[in-house]
C-alpha cells in the first residue's frame, strides 16, 4: 500500500503486494474475530459450567485446511505471474547458458530484458560508500564518481539504466525502493539492478540506502540517485568526462575546501588529524605533520614515487593502488579538483 | 535402572544448598536452573533493545556511537535467541515438564543434563563477559575494553565476520560461545528422545502423549538435524579466523549463508513449537474443553518441523542463488502457513462454545494467538519473492519476526510461567498484578513493533545506527521506542509479582484444573515426582480422575 511505485517493476510489486494484502486483511479480520467472539461469548459464567466434550469434527479440519492451501496456490500462481514481467535485478555471474540449458523460460527473458540497455554503471561497494564508473554513454567516454566525496548517481530519465554490481570488501546491498528490487553486491561475483525511471521534463532525486550491514558506518551508506531529462543528461555527461579527464591545475588549489573535503567526508572514517573532525583510527599513521613525512603510504625512499610532493600526491589520490599495490586505501574516485585541493590541504599539515 | 532413588532429606544451611544447586541432576532444578538464568538473558538483553530503541528514538541522535550501537543490536538478537527463547523452551519448560507429563522420574541421562545446562552457562558467561566487557569500554572510552565487543550482527555474515573485517577477540568469544551453545544444545535434544521414547508410563500410546511433550519431541528433532550444522559451521569460522583456513574464502561466502539459515531458519520454529505446545497445554485446561482435533495438531506440529527445513534459502532471494530454485523455495515458504493456520482454527474451536477462565494464562494465549497471526500473514506476503525484494532487511521484517518470536513465543513464555508457577513453586502469582502485565506487554507490544512495518515500507533498513530527519521516519520511530519502554514496564509489572510469590499463601494442588500427569503429583513435586508411576488410560488422566467420567478419546 505504501510501496513507492516510481518503475514500472515497482508498479509491478505495489500490485501484487496489494493482491496479497487483500487476502491478509481478510484472514486477519477473520481470525481476529473470532479471538474476541470466543473471549467474550464463551468466557466462563458459573464455576459450575460445564461444556460438552467435543474432541474434533474431520470436516470442519479438512475446510480449514484445504481452504488456506488454495488461497496459498492461488498467491503462488500470481506471484509467478508477476516475476515473469520483472526485470528489476538478477545475478550477472550466473551464466546465461546454464539458464538456457535448465530451459527456464522466465529467468531467460528477465536476462534478455536486462540485456536490453542504454547506459551502464559499473558500481563498486566500499566500506562505507559507493563507487560509480561510467564506462561510456553514446561515445562520450569514461569516468567515475563517488559517494565517498558527495557525489550522486546521475542517470537519465526515460532510459534503460543497468547498474553492474560487485564489492572488494564485504556484502552491500544496493536498494533505492522507489526503483523497486534489491539485490545484494557481492564481493567475488556480479550482480545487476536494471530500471528505467519515466521522464517529467524535470530532474528528479531518490534517496537509497545500504542494506545489507556491513561494518561499522553502514548507516551512512547512503546513495542518492538523480534522473536528468536526457539533454540535460548528455551535457552534464560530456562536461563531466571532459573535466575528468583534463590535466591537473594547481594554480586553483583551494586548501581550505581541501580540508572541508579531508574531514567532512569519507576520508576522516580512517584518518585521523588532530584539531579537526578527522578521528579515524584505520589508517596506520596520523595525517596531523603529513607534509614532514620522509616518504609518501610508506614507500621505500628509493621509489620515484615516494616524494611527498604535488605530482606524487596528486597521482596517489587518484589511484592509490596504481602507487602501491595492496594498500588498504581506496581508490574514491576523486575529481580533478577534490584531489587538486586534497594535495594543497595536505602539503600544508606540518 | 530397576533401582528407585530414595529421597534424600538433607540438613544444612546456604552452603549445602548451594551444593546441591551445584550438583544437581533432577531435571526439575535443572530445568528451573534454565528458566532462572535464561529469565536473567533475557532481562539483559532487553536492557540492550532499550538502548537501540532510544538510540532511534530521533533522527541524527548520538546517545551511542555506531560501533557501540552495532554491538548492542548484534547481542540483543544473540541473547534473546540464544540465551533466551531457545533455553528457556527447551532446556526450562522441556527438562521441567517432560518427565512429569509422561510419568517419568527423571531424564534419561540425568548427569548428561546437568553437563548440557552448566556447558550453556559457560558458553552464556563466554558471550556475556564479551559485551560487559565492551560495553564498559564504549562507556569510558577505553579501547582495550571495546576489542571484546562482538559486532557483525547475529548472522555473522562472512566476509563481515572474517578476521581481515572483524579484528577483534570478541567476534572469537561469539563464535566460541554459539559452538557451546550447539553442544549444548544437541546433547539436550538427544535427551529429550530418548527420553520420551523410552520412559513413558504404561499405557502411554503415541496419541495419549501430552501436547506440550509433543512439541518438545518435534522441537528435539530439529535441533537434532539443524544444530549440528550451525556448529561446523562455526568450527569452520573459527579455523578460518585462528588457522588460517578458507572455508569461507570470498568466492563461497554464500556457502555460509546456506548453513547458517539451514539452522536458523528452522531455529524460528525451534522457538515457536514449544511455545505453540503451550498454547495446546493451556487453551484446553481453561476453556473445559479437550484439544480440538488432538491428531491435527499433532500432524500439523510433525508438518511444521519437516517444512521448516525446506524453506532456509528464502533468506537468500537478493544475495544471488539460482532462478532455477528460488520458485521451489517461494512455494514452501507459502505452503508453510497452511500447517500454522489449520492450528490457530484448531485452537479457535477449542474454545467453541466453552467456558472461557479468563486469567493470566489464557491471557497470555490470546497475546500469542491475536498477534502471531500478524506474523504468520506478514510471513506469505514476504514469502512472494517480488514483494521480499522489496522489503528484505528492512523494518518491515524486523516487525515481522518479532510478531513471530514476541508475539508467538514470548507471550507463550509467559503463559507457560504463569500456568505452572503454582506446580514449580506451590503458589499462585498475583492474579491482578498479571493482568496488568499482560495488558501493559500487549499494548507496548503493539505500539513498538506495529508502526515498524510502516518503516519498512517507507525504506528504512535495518541494523542502522542513525537516519536523517528529511526520511520520514520520525514518527514511528517514536512511536516504537515509547512502546519499547511500555514494554520495559510490563516486566518490572511481572518481576514485582514474581517477588510477591513469597509472601503468597500455598495454592491448590491442581489451581486451574489442569488434565495431565503433572497435575497429579504434589506442587511442587517430590525429588522422585511420583510415588507411584500411574497407569494412563486416556489424554486426560487427571480430567479421569476428577470427573470419574472416562475420556472419548483415545
Amino acid at each position: 500500500m505504501l510501496l513507492p511505485q516510481i518503475t514500472q517493476d515497482a508498479r509491478l510489486i505495489g500490485e501484487l503486494y496489494n493482491f496479497i494484502y487483500i487476502f491478509s486483511i481478510l484472514t486477519f479480520l477473520l481470525v481476529e474475530g473470532l479471538l474476541v467472539w470466543s473471549a467474550v461469548r464463551y468466557r466462563r459464567r458459573l464455576a459450575t459450567d460445564s461444556p460438552v466434550q467435543v474432541h474434533g469434527n474431520n470436516l470442519a479440519e479438512l475446510t480449514w485446511t484445504v481452504l488456506p492451501a488454495l488461497l496459498i496456490a492461488v498467491i503462488f500462481v500470481m506471484t509467478v505471474n508477476t516475476m515473469s514481467q520483472l526485470t528489476a535485478s538478477g545475478s550477472l555471474t550466473n551464466p546465461i547458458s546454464h539458464v538456457h540449458a535448465i530451459g527456464d523460460r522466465e529467468a531467460q527473458s528477465r536476462v534478455e530484458r536486462a540485456q536490453k540497455v542504454d547506459l551502464v554503471v559499473e558500481v563498486t561497494g566500499k566500506q562505507w560508500f559507493w563507487a560509480y564508473d561510467y564506462t561510456d554513454y553514446d561515445g562520450l567516454g569514461a569516468f567515475g564518481l563517488s559517494t565517498g566525496v558527495g557525489e550522486d548517481l546521475v542517470v537519465p530519465a526515460g532510459k534503460n539504466i543497468r547498474l553492474d554490481m560487485t564489492s572488494d570488501n564485504v556484502i552491500h546491498a544496493w536498494w533505492v525502493p522507489a526503483f523497486g528490487g534489491m539485490r545484494y553486491v557481492n564481493p567475488g561475483d556480479r550482480s545487476y539492478v536494471w530500471f528505467n525511471v519515466p521522464d517529467t521534463g524535470k530532474a528528479q532525486e531518490f534517496l537509497g540506502q545500504c542494506n545489507v550491514f556491513c561494518g561499522k558506518d553502514h548507516a551512512l551508506m547512503l546513495s542518492k540517485v538523480k534522473v536528468l531529462p536526457e539533454l540535460e543528461f548528455r551535457q552534464w555527461y560530456s562536461a563531466t568526462a571532459v573535466a575528468r579527464n583534463l590535466p591537473p591545475d594547481f594554480t586553483k588549489a583551494d586548501p581550505v575546501r581541501g580540508k572541508e573535503i579531508l574531514t567532512g567526508g569519507v576520508c576522516a572514517s580512517c584518518h585521523q588529524i588532530a584539531g579537526t573532525k578527522a578521528q579515524g583510527k584505520v589508517a596506520p599513521r596520523e595525517l596531523t605533520q603529513f607534509a614532514t613525512y620522509p616518504t609518501l603510504a610508506q614507500l621505500p625512499a628509493s621509489d620515484p614515487r615516494a616524494a611527498i610532493n604535488q605530482e606524487n600526491l596528486y597521482a596517489w589520490l587518484k589511484n592509490p593502488a596504481g602507487v602501491k599495490p595492496g594498500t588498504a586505501m581506496p581508490n574514491n574516485k576523486l575529481s580533478n579538483r577534490d584531489a587538486v585541493d586534497l594535495v594543497a590541504y595536505l602539503l600544508t599539515l606540518k | 535402572m530397576a533401582s528407585i532413588p530414595v529421597p534424600i532429606t538433607r540438613r544444612g544451611g546456604a552452603l549445602s544448598g548451594l551444593v546441591d544447586l551445584l550438583t544437581t541432576v533432577d531435571h526439575k532444578k535443572i530445568g528451573i536452573a534454565y528458566i532462572v538464568s535464561s529469565f536473567v538473558f533475557f532481562l539483559l538483553s532487553g536492557l540492550l533493545a532499550l538502548g537501540i530503541r532510544t538510540q532511534l528514538a530521533v533522527p541524527n541522535n548520538t546517545f551511542m556511537p555506531q560501533e557501540a550501537y552495532n554491538m548492542v543490536f548484534t547481542m540483543h538478537g544473540t541473547g534473546m535467541i540464544f540465551l533466551f527463547v531457545i533455553p528457556i523452551l527447551t532446556g526450562g519448560f522441556g527438562n521441567y515438564l517432560v518427565p512429569l507429563q509422561i510419568g517419568a522420574r527423571d531424564m534419561a541421562f540425568p548427569r548428561m543434563n546437568a553437563f548440557s545446562l552448566w556447558l550453556f552457562m559457560f558458553a552464556a558467561i563466554v558471550i556475556m563477559a564479551g559485551v560487559t566487557l565492551a560495553v564498559i569500554g564504549y562507556t569510558v572510552q577505553a579501547p582495550e575494553l571495546t576489542q571484546f565487543s562482538s559486532s557483525a550482527a547475529w548472522t555473522a555474515y562472512v566476509p563481515l565476520s572474517a578476521k581481515k573485517f572483524s579484528p577483534q577477540i570478541g567476534m572469537d568469544l561469539w563464535v566460541l560461545g554459539v559452538i557451546l551453545l550447539g553442544i549444548s544444545s544437541t546433547l539436550g535434544a538427544v535427551n529429550f528422545l530418548v527420553t520420551i521414547y523410552a520412559m513413558r508410563a504404561p499405557g502411554m500410546t503415541a496419541w495419549r502423549i501430552p501436547m506440550f511433550t509433543w512439541s518438545i519431541i518435534v522441537t528435539a528433532g530439529m535441533i537434532l538435524v539443524a544444530t549440528p550444522v550451525l556448529t561446523a559451521a562455526m568450527v569452520m569460522l573459527i579455523a578460518d579466523r585462528q588457522f588460517g583456513t578458507q572455508f569461507f574464502s570470498t568466492s563461497n561466502a554464500r556457502l555460509w549463508q546456506h548453513m547458517f539459515w539451514f539452522y536458523s531458519h528452522p531455529a524460528v520454529y525451534i522457538m515457536v513449537v514449544p511455545a505453540m505446545g503451550m498454547i495446546s497445554e493451556i487453551l484446553p485446561v481453561f476453556s473445559r474443553k479437550p484439544i480440538f482435533g488432538p491428531k491435527v495438531i499433532i500432524l500439523s506440529t510433525i508438518a511444521i518441523g519437516v517444512l521448516g527445513f525446506t524453506t532456509w534459502a528464502h533468506h537468500m532471494f537478493v544475495s544471488g542463488i539460482a532462478p532455477e530454485v528460488e520458485r521451489f523455495f517461494m512455494l514452501t515458504t507459502m505452503v508453510i502457513a497452511v500447517p500454522t493456520g489449520v492450528k490457530m482454527f484448531n485452537w479457535i474451536a477449542t474454545m467453541w462454545r466453552g467456558s472461557l477462565n479468563l486469567k493470566t494464562p489464557l491471557l497470555m494465549v490470546f497475546g500469542f494467538l491475536s498477534t502471531f497471526v500478524i506474523g504468520g500473514i506478514t510471513g506469505v506476503i514476504q514469502g512472494a519473492i517480488p514483494v521480499d525484494t522489496q522489503l528484505h532487511n528492512s523494518y518491515w521484517v524486523v516487525a515481522h519476526f518479532h510478531y513471530v518470536l514476541f508475539g508467538g513465543s514470548v507471550f507463550g513464555i509467559f503463559g507457560g510461567l504463569y500456568y505452572w508457577m503454582p506446580k514449580m513453586t506451590g503458589k499462585m502469582l498475583d492474579e491482578r498484578l498479571g493482568k496488568l502485565h499482560f495488558a501493559l506487554m500487549w499494548i507496548g507490544f503493539n505500539l513498538t513493533f506495529f508502526p515498524m512495518h510502516i518503516l519498512g515500507l517507507l525504506g528504512m533498513p535495518r541494523r542502522i545506527a542513525v537516519y536523517g530527519s528529511d526520511r520520514g521516519w520520525d514518527i514511528a520511530n517514536l512511536t516504537a521506542t515509547i512502546g519499547a519502554f511500555v514494554i520495559a514496564l510490563s516486566v518490572l509489572v511481572f518481576i514485582w509479582a514474581y517477588l510477591k510469590l513469597v509472601r503468597q499463601p500455598k495454592a491448590e494442588e491442581n489451581p486451574f484444573e489442569g488434565n495431565t500427569l503433572e497435575w497429579l503429583t504434589d506442587s511442587p513435586p517430590a525429588e522422585y515426582n511420583f510415588k507411584k508411576i500411574p497407569v494412563v488410560t486416556s489424554a486426560r488422566p487427571v480430567w479421569e480422575l476428577r470427573t470419574g467420567l472416562k475420556d472419548q478419546q483415545h
